[in-house]
């Protein structure tokens, strides 16, 4: 019993490491830039379907491949934010949350088109043998595939808050009007937190491909787990996205092992409603309600 | 004129560590003009929040008519008849300029809602009143030209006059105007003087002021409160704030105390 | 009458003499999904179009209305006219529950929870088997005939009876919505969407007039939603999933949110255009996706705000040759 949710546990990080990379990108976008982008889960169906490509069909290393999808998803997050975010920049929330519902029914059919409805594995080096650590068993891909999340994850950090260009994006999210002042080019700063947040997803999406599968379908749910995230995290919380991350992962992992798996998907949700039921200001202090 | 329609009872608001109001008292009385003055920062705009809702004080009370309102929704204090506009300029920005008139008139036109589906007589005559009353601030406010333009296609000065036709349109009995006279030139500022005296005489509306323009202040005001880091340091006519030592330094810069 | 009112007749009228000249069954199958559409997308309307709200969850109501009249039907026996009823309540009951609980919630945090609301109800459609079947779903409704007194019974069974039916719900739907929305309360709704704070300090309570319209939008969707499941006598979890949400936004957006008429042309035209290109499946979708993209950053205000926008290019040009 023990050892099982000790199975179940880590089972649950390792979905949990992916859970916070992706809502690590999403926290940007959504948190800093305030744009309900429902096109996230199709930037990381990109990253996988993309790796698959050059791994399964062209036969590249998977290191190269990984770094190749980090330029081309970067450059596409920023041609998104350039033609279809930034003129939305001064509307509401609901011209940029629809116009990322479309980008995302665009993408996922599109993708269908190109690489169909079948499941592809992303290729790696690794071995699939399984590793025992005690009682508990897990495989030597799923190991590294969370190492490159987690280097990835301290990457983001290190870049936000040691970096010249981090720096400009503090500044710039915290108060646009005095970063443009001191000459921050406020505009160049969107367009590349954009592109961070997408290349950040595509990478999750990347790595999970080789563990589990990619498919162009699976966008819509990893969206609505990255919103949870987020929202269970707090808004912007860089700390609070790789916790909430890491709870869920474990949290349904725990309940679908234990409980019931037909349920195990509405965790996520039940926490988000309870949370702002119970707590609206979020976990982390952050206002949600409106005067 | 002597009647305290508002009073501000040893109202604070804290923001953190930081009392952006501390212990505020003063009373507008019914009929006046009363000013509301006091360098950028001194707590104008939040004290106008706390009357009207939009921010709840840390400790003190608000009164109106007597009752007490300390803390009451937005919409509660408007609709005892104090009704205020905003700073930065605030409208209807999608309608037209005569549904942004019709629309200040939601309490005045408010039925039982099972009216909303059976209108009847009581509305339509209720609907012809709103219209008639609608042109007749349209022509008060000079924007006969304007009626049928989306308000955010107005010219600033037209916008500031619209902002201000909407409180009107309220049917308040305290207008609380803030800044109206910003970024108006002078002509423009000497007809909002003219138009806050009518209103105030003929209309009977008391009204609260914020305004940085002291040309303004001066001539529309029978009383004058003034603001200084969050305290008031003086309260009166015209003329002796005019000359009134603590304003004058406040005004210069320094705080009290200071040489 | 204004304008809206006079074209939304003229509508009406065409509509019902459409059945006899056509005479195509599969034709009138589609005008049928088409009316069904043209309550669902006006009733999200009301609160995406007149409050201004992104409530991604109004397939809840949908569901919840679906549902409730395969129930009431099935299992308690009752008449299909009253699992209309059935269906409309608990729609409404629904968005008085979920609207309570969220409308207080700023922008981003709204869109995410009436999502989740959605999601949840799905989840336990397809889990709860003792109550929904499960995946399965509920089959086997009949027709809604609807009694008018002893003997005498209207017979919904043929495709243009369910047309008939289905245009007297629209013009049912389109009616309370219209009085609403030229009434002192819809100004209020609108005068929220256009400057929450302005319509405070008139005197509008924001939270009492979105609840308003959520809850009427709601209740349509939910009687859309028990029309759905006598005219296709089956109801599965798919009625709460997010395919029909899309729909009936694409059809709003499209139409032009925030009119009446623009969700009734909008739900007419792509359901049709739905069907025909049908053939080319993930083009078709693909195509929606641009269109989405399309009118949100070129033509905000939909088809029916293109006249007045050409009108607009045209005078600018005039005004330019002068």
């Amino acid at each position: 019993m023990l050892d099982l949710a000790l199975q179940f546990t880590v089972n649950g990080l390792v979905v949990g490491a992916f859970y916070a990379l992706s809502a690590l990108g999403l926290t940007l976008i959504l948190g800093l830039m305030e744009v309900v982008n429902f096109a996230h889960g199709e930037f990381y169906m990109m990253g996988g379907i993309i790796a698959y490509y050059l791994t399964g069909v062209l036969g590249l290393d998977f290191f190269a491949s990984l770094a190749i999808v980090v330029l081309v998803m970067g450059a596409f997050g920023w041609v998104v934010d350039r033609l279809l975010i930034r003129p939305l920049r001064s509307k509401d929330t609901l011209s940029t949350a629809l116009v990322t519902i479309g980008l995302s029914i665009f993408l996922v059919n599109t993708f269908l088109l190109l690489a169909g409805t079948a499941p592809h594995k992303v290729a790696t080096p690794f071995p699939t043998a399984p590793l025992l650590l005690g009682p508990v068993v897990i495989n030597e891909t799923r190991l590294f595939a969370v190492a490159v999340a987690a280097v990835a994850i301290l990457g983001t950090h290190l870049l936000i808050h040691r970096t010249r260009l981090g720096g400009a994006m503090r500044a710039t999210f915290q108060n646009k009007e005095a970063a443009a002042l001191v000459g921050i080019d406020v505009e160049r700063i969107y367009g590349f937190t954009f592109a961070l947040g997408t290349t950040m997803a595509a990478v999750s999406g990347a790595l999970l491909g080789s563990i589990y599968v990619a498919q162009p379908t699976v966008g819509g749910l990893v969206s609505l787990k990255a919103f949870v995230v987020v929202i269970l995290g707090g808004m912007g919380s860089f700390a609070g996205a790789v916790i909430g991350g890491l709870i869920l992962g474990v949290a349904e992992s725990l309940w679908g092992g234990f409980v019931s798996s037909g349920y195990q998907d509405v965790i996520g949700f039940a926490f988000v409603i309870l949370l702002l039921l119970v707590r609206p200001y979020g976990l982390f202090h952050i206002r949600s309600e409106r005067v | 004129m002597s009647a305290a329609l508002l009073e501000l009872d040893g109202v604070s608001r804290h923001f953190g560590g930081l009392a952006a109001v501390r212990e505020v008292s003063f009373a507008a009385r019914s009929g006046e003009i009363l000013s509301l003055i006091g360098p950028n920062g001194a707590g104008k705009t939040t004290t106008f929040n706390l009357i009207t809702g939009f921010l709840r004080p840390s400790s003190g009370r608000v009164r109106f008519r007597g009752a007490d309102i300390t803390g009451l929704k937005p919409h509660r204090v408007a609709s005892l008849g104090v009704v205020r506009t905003f700073q930065k300029t605030n409208v209807f920005g999608g309608l037209s300029v005569f549904d942004n008139i019709v629309t200040g008139q939601y309490l005045k036109a408010r039925l039982p809602y099972w009216r909303t589906w059976f209108p009847g007589r009581v509305a339509s005559a209720r609907d012809a009143d709103m219209r008639r009353n609608t042109e007749r601030l349209l022509d008060f406010l000079d924007l006969k030209r304007r009626r049928d333009d989306p308000a955010m296609s107005l010219p600033y000065g037209d916008l500031r006059r619209l902002e201000i036709a909407i409180a009107l349109a309220a049917g308040p009995e305290l207008l609380l105007l803030d800044e109206p006279a910003a970024g108006l030139n002078t002509a423009e500022a000497k007809d909002l003087v003219r138009l806050l005296r009518v209103v105030n005489r003929d209309w009977g509306l008391s009204i609260l002021l914020v305004e940085h323009n002291m040309g303004v202040v001066m001539e529309a005001s029978h009383r004058i409160v003034v603001l200084n880091f969050g305290e008031k340091i003086a309260e009166g006519t015209p003329d002796a704030i005019r000359s009134d030592e603590r304003v004058i330094a406040a005004y210069l810069g320094r705080r009290q105390g200071e040489p | 009458m204004r304008g809206e009112g006079r074209i939304l007749l003229a509508l009406l009228a065409v509509a019902a003499v459409l059945p006899l000249v056509i005479h195509d069954d599969y034709f009138l199958h589609l005008l049928v999904v088409a009316g069904f559409y043209v309550i669902l997308a006006s009733s999200l309307n009301l609160i995406v179009g007149y409050v201004g709200e992104l409530s991604l969850g109004h397939a809840a109501y949908l569901g919840l209305g679906a549902y409730a009249a395969a129930l009431v039907t099935t299992r308690l026996g009752l008449s299909p006219a009253l699992s209309l009823l059935a269906g409309a309540a608990a729609g409404g009951i629904g968005g008085l529950v979920i609207g309570a609980l969220t409308l207080r919630l700023k922008g981003p945090y709204f869109v995410i929870v009436t999502l989740s609301f959605a999601e949840v109800l799905r989840l336990v459609a397809s889990n709860w088997v003792e109550l929904t079947n499960g995946p399965m779903g509920i089959s086997g409704l009949k027709p809604p005939d609807l009694a008018l007194g002893r003997g005498l019974v209207l017979a919904v069974h043929s495709q243009a009876a369910f047309f008939y039916l289905v245009l007297v719900l629209a013009t049912l739907a389109l009616f309370v919505m219209y009085r609403f929305v030229h009434s002192n309360m819809g100004r209020a709704a609108i005068a929220i969407r256009e400057n929450r704070h302005v319509a405070q300090s008139v005197g509008i309570d924001p939270f009492f007039y979105a609840l308003a319209a959520f809850v009427l939008g709601a209740l349509f969707a939910g009687l859309a939603g028990a029309f759905y499941a006598h005219y296709f006598t089956y109801v599965g979890p798919e009625v709460f999933g997010f395919s029909f949400m899309m729909s009936m936004l694409i059809m709003v957006l499209v139409g032009g949110k925030g009119t009446l008429i623009g969700p009734v042309l909008g739900a007419v035209l792509v359901t049709l255009a739905d069907e025909y290109l049908r053939e080319a499946q993930q083009l078709r979708l693909t195509l929606f996706g641009l269109l989405v993209i399309a009118v949100v950053l070129f033509f905000p205000e939909g088809l029916v705000g293109l006249p007045a926008k050409l009108r607009r290019a045209a005078a600018m040009r005039g005004e330019a040759r002068q």
